[in-house]
């Protein structure tokens, strides 16, 4: 049995250590896409933390059906994040220097980094939801494509045409976000 | 990844991509955790709820029961009066899982509402010279209709079994009508959603099954099944892909250029054109800026002799006429 089928196991049969190691190996990617698709730390924290709550409700259930486990909790994301702008709307209102301290050593080069980090992220959160899923869990989380479709629910081959697009699609936003 | 090929542009905006990496604020992952563990605490000491399952014929009974109370109670109240047509109540049932996957599915309160119209309140007049029954007669007492059911199931999630015909989905058996060409197409963990009938209370009769978990929606048509692949062939309007009869309109521009081989995504409906099911297209694009790499295609072959190709993003090391590879 592999290392996470067997944390799985253990999770189903009450281990808190088990649960707890789940977390901890996938809750940085659940949040690092999570952050890319909305407009906020907060919101990113709220949705992620709302992931591992369905987690723990539904790991004494969980089964193998087909979909791996990572990217079970990562179409749990999706769909939250498609949830919340179901609810909300589209709020691109985004605080620019949510990490920014008074005491950085470097508070000009920080200043400017997250200057561009903000154009990535808005670049990326004016394209299709799809398209962004896309860019996040290919490029950032190093997904293969065949895990893709299983979150996606799209053929690896369609994946590869809209990976094109997708980068295609995140130039334009981008030389139009700095125009 | 290693095998894919990007521009020095694309490159720079994948650099920035892993470069700009969110990163949790360690007091929200702590404290987020806590919280998780609090609730995994309390599923854990609580014993999980029965799994509320469909009983329709106690519903059933009961409803029937009811029907029969109030029009008695309404003959003995009221003198009789012809019965209007009792309407057949439609009832919709739908288990869809939450918008997360969860394998449990919850059903909603099966709600059946038989109508029977109660006798009307104006009462006949009688001629002073007529004898006035006190009751009816046995055989004019009126036969109480029995109300037909008819309950349409919508069911969302990812197909676990194929035996068949039979999708397995939830643990809920679907029959799709035997050699249906969405049978072709479908592979366990796809996501499917079905509607249909619940006729006997041991399998869904599938009326429409779609493959498609995004609405799409071209010029007003919605459609509901997702097919890609190499065009096989190609007969005036009407071209064969991944084995499948695919019906474009008469008029497409996409037919004056489009050649066998071609690869094509597909969105339509089934529709028996009176001879055969033949997908009928909704919206059809080429896939022209892909480069197909054999190694990553390879022709399924399923138990009924039937196939469709298959494209993989994790190289097989194999030409063309795998058989029965599968997918991992």
């Amino acid at each position: 049995m592999q290392p996470e089928q067997n944390l799985i196991e253990r999770a189903r049969n009450g281990d808190e250590e088990a649960v707890t190691l789940l977390y901890e190996t996938h809750v940085d990617s659940i949040f690092a896409y999570v952050r890319y698709r909305v407009p906020s730390d907060m919101i990113a924290e709220d949705i992620t933390s709302e992931v591992f709550l369905r987690m723990v409700r539904s790991v004494t259930s969980y089964r193998d059906q087909g979909v791996p486990f990572r990217a079970w909790l990562f179409r749990i994301a999706a769909n939250l994040i498609t949830d919340h702008y179901r609810q909300h709307g589209k709020n691109p209102t985004v605080a620019i220097h949510e990490s920014y301290e008074s005491d950085d050593p470097n508070p000009f080069d920080h200043v400017m980094q997250e200057d561009e980090h903000h154009h990535l992220r808005l670049a990326i959160q004016s394209l299709p939801a799809e398209y962004q899923d896309l860019l996040v869990l290919r490029f950032v989380e190093d997904m293969p494509h065949t895990e893709i479709a299983r979150i996606m629910n799209k053929s690896a081959m369609a994946l590869r045409a809209m990976q094109y697009r997708a980068l295609k699609a995140l130039e334009e936003a981008l030389r139009g976000g700095r125009s | 990844m290693s095998d894919e090929q990007f521009s020095p542009e694309e490159q720079n905006f994948i650099r920035q991509l892993r470069e700009a990496r969110p990163q949790i604020d360690p007091a929200a992952r702590n404290a987020i955790r806590e919280h998780m563990i609090a609730e995994f605490r309390y599923v854990t000491a609580t014993p999980p709820a029965p799994r509320p399952r469909l009983r329709l014929a106690p519903v059933l009974a009961a409803a029937a029961a009811l029907a029969i109370v109030i029009f008695v109670i309404g003959q003995v109240v009221r003198p009789p009066t012809p019965l209007t047509e009792i309407p057949t109540p439609q009832t919709q049932i739908a288990i869809v899982p939450s918008d997360t996957i969860q394998p449990t599915y919850t059903a909603e309160p099966l709600s059946i509402t038989p109508t029977v119209p109660l006798p009307s309140q104006t009462s006949t007049p009688v001629p002073a010279t007529a004898m006035i029954p006190t009751t009816p007669a046995p055989s004019e007492m009126p036969i109480v209709p029995t109300t037909t059911q008819q309950i349409t199931i919508v069911v969302e999630g990812p197909v676990s079994a194929i035996n068949e015909n039979v999708l397995i989905v939830y643990d809920l058996h679907v029959e799709v009508a035997p050699g249906h060409p969405i049978l072709s197409l479908l592979e366990v963990g796809d996501f499917v959603r079905v509607e249909g009938e619940y006729p006997t209370g041991d399998a869904v009769v599938a009326r429409i099954v779609s493959n498609l978990d995004d609405v799409t929606v071209v010029d007003g048509e919605t459609a509901t099944v997702n097919l890609e692949g190499p065009v096989e062939s190609i007969d005036n309007n009407q071209i064969v892909v991944n084995g499948i009869t695919v019906q474009l309109d008469a008029d497409d521009p996409i037919l004056d250029s489009l050649q066998v081989d071609d690869f094509v995504s597909v969105k339509g409906n089934f529709e028996n054109d009176g001879t055969m099911i033949v997908l009928v297209v909704v919206n059809v694009t080429v896939i022209n800026d892909v480069e197909v790499i054999e190694a990553d295609c390879w022709y399924h072959a399923d138990a009924m002799g039937m196939g469709h190709w298959h494209c993989d993003g994790m190289g097989m090391g194999m030409g063309m006429g795998g058989m029965g590879m599968g997918r991992q």
